[in-house]
């Protein structure tokens, strides 16, 4: 009940400041839309096809990306490492009976939704002027069941690994050159420049491998019916298998990490 | 103008003094530049491995193109970026006040006050990358073409400059929008591509955008023998005006201002 509340007093605030998410927003929706338009030209228009992609498919990924990276992915390490380790905000998260890790999930979700509504509502209103042209869904009830348990598995993945590169700066005061690092990572790797499987093939590979792929890339050709079933099991298979290695990673760092810790004036 | 000048060899000296005085922070904000400069080289690099041609621009015009964005933002970077940012940090905490009481001009001394020297890592990739794609594609590059492209640069930055300003003063009436100079950097995104591909897409998306447009790919033509009259006229035309317009608008929106006494 209490993490209930605490989700609505976030998002109260969260939606106090509603401007502002609108053009984090619209940090997420302009690269999507202007790769698309290069990719209209690529494909003179849609006579020609990329790689096995057409120009309706490669619409419909990018408009979902739109939806993705808003929904998806977390932003949660800059308030971690900046706001809570460095200038000593945690120290009012440490003297509450609730747990760090849960807390800052509840806290993150109301961004998640607000910013997943702006980007739904951005391409509602594509689907409407393309009269619904250029989405493609999943058509069964497995696939788009199962494409729904590897979208909540994509934003789980990627809450995690930034509350992983939060708390690093137990160790570093300085995260930044980090954080661009990762971002130039998660460009290439989680199929945001372009899709994987238009890669050169050993980009693809390693893609394929690391864990940014599903957070973003898996989720939206799942929500397209590109899986089938098997290859959708297989996703969430892995989806797990990275997600038990970033909470016992985050474990072992928190633990470490919060011996360094200390707080003054708070 | 003596005086400006005075002023500004101070300010370059203290950036200077102040880079290393924090060298973490530098070696942080070269390692950024150069990762942020490799992945603009690569992602068209990427983009175009599957289309050898687009809007009638070859792979490697398209990667001179790359190139030139990232000299072109590094100065950007290097003498802008950072003052903006701190411009929309000062109208949300109600500081300007300190600063329109100074004995020198306002836009002067909030857009030019800090430099970012570690940028100097981008222009340098961008420089020798383009240096490389320009010796692929046999084009033989004289003084005259230097020339014309760095004063063609310089204009493209006046242009880009003046449309931050202008959506940046924004902010004097939405105080709350400082994540505005966030967006500014995805909107730079525009100048990465050539003309062609938004006037094909629609003209009323390409009037909007137009300045925009005009910023890298008129000295990028220059360099690749593409450039005729009127593009040189409408690059230089487009950066006066847009520069008178952009201080218009910050005086006006100067009445509007209001302090938290700080």
């Amino acid at each position: 009940m209490r993490y209930v509340r605490i989700f609505f007093l976030t998002f109260q605030q969260v939606f106090e400041q509603r401007g502002r998410s609108f053009v984090w927003f619209l940090i997420s929706l302009w690269g999507p839309l202007i790769t698309l338009l290069f990719w209209r030209g690529a494909t003179n228009g849609g006579k020609t096809l990329i790689g096995g992609w057409s120009l309706q498919e490669l619409s419909s990924y990018y408009f979902f990306m739109i939806i993705a990276s808003s929904l998806l992915i977390s932003n949660i390490e800059d308030d971690v490492s900046r706001f809570d380790i460095q200038l000593g905000n945690l120290t009012k998260y440490l003297t509450r009976p609730i747990n760090y890790l849960h807390i800052k999930f509840i806290e993150d979700i109301p961004y998640r939704i607000l910013k997943g509504i702006f980007g739904v509502i951005v391409c509602l209103v594509f689907f409407i002027l393309l009269k619904g042209k250029f989405f493609i869904f999943a058509q069964d009830i497995a696939t788009i069941f199962l494409a729904i348990i590897i979208c909540v598995g994509g934003f789980l993945l990627s809450y995690m690994f930034k509350m992983i590169l939060g708390v690093i700066a137990f160790w570093l005061i300085e995260v930044r050159g980090i954080y661009e690092a990762v971002d130039v990572t998660m460009f290439v790797f989680a199929g945001s420049v372009m899709p994987l499987s238009l890669l050169p093939h050993i980009i693809a590979t390693i893609g394929y491998v690391l864990p940014f792929s599903y957070m973003i890339y898996f989720p939206i050709i799942a929500v397209e019916g590109k899986l089938s079933v098997m290859a959708l099991c297989g996703v969430i298979s892995v989806q797990a298998v990275w997600l038990l290695i970033f909470f016992l990673l985050y474990q072992f760092l928190w633990i470490r990490g919060i011996k360094k810790f200390s707080g003054v004036g708070q | 103008m003596k005086k400006y000048f005075i002023i500004y060899r101070h300010l370059v000296y203290l950036s200077f003094s102040s880079l290393l005085a924090y060298r973490i922070n530098f070696f942080n904000g070269i390692f950024a530049s150069i990762l942020w400069s490799s992945f603009g080289l690569l992602s068209t690099f990427l983009l175009t491995s599957r289309s050898p041609q687009v809007f009638g621009w070859t792979r490697n015009e398209l990667l001179v193109l790359a190139s030139v964005y990232n000299i072109f933002f590094g100065l950007f970077y290097l003498f802008f970026s950072r003052n903006f940012a701190e411009l929309t940090r000062i109208i949300h905490f109600g500081q300007l006040d300190g600063y329109l009481l100074r004995p020198i001009d306002s836009q002067f001394s909030l857009t030019c006050w800090y430099q970012g020297l570690y940028q100097i890592a981008r222009i340098i990739i961008g420089t020798i990358f383009l240096v490389y794609i320009l010796s692929l594609m046999h084009i033989h590059i004289t003084v005259l073409h230097v020339l014309s492209f760095v004063l063609f640069l310089i204009f493209g930055i006046i242009i880009l400059y003046s449309v931050w300003f202008m959506v940046l003063t924004t902010t004097i009436w939405f105080t709350n929008l400082s994540n505005l100079v966030d967006f500014m950097y995805s909107v730079n995104l525009v100048t990465k591509y050539p003309q062609e591909m938004y006037k094909g897409f629609s003209q009323y998306l390409f009037i909007a955008i137009f300045p925009l447009t005009l910023a890298i790919v008129i000295p990028v033509k220059q360099l690749i023998e593409k450039i005729i009259l009127g593009d040189i006229a409408s690059l230089m035309i487009t950066a006066i005006l847009l520069f008178i317009v952009s201080r218009k608008f910050w005086q006006y929106a100067l009445r509007f201002y209001t302090s938290a006494s700080g």
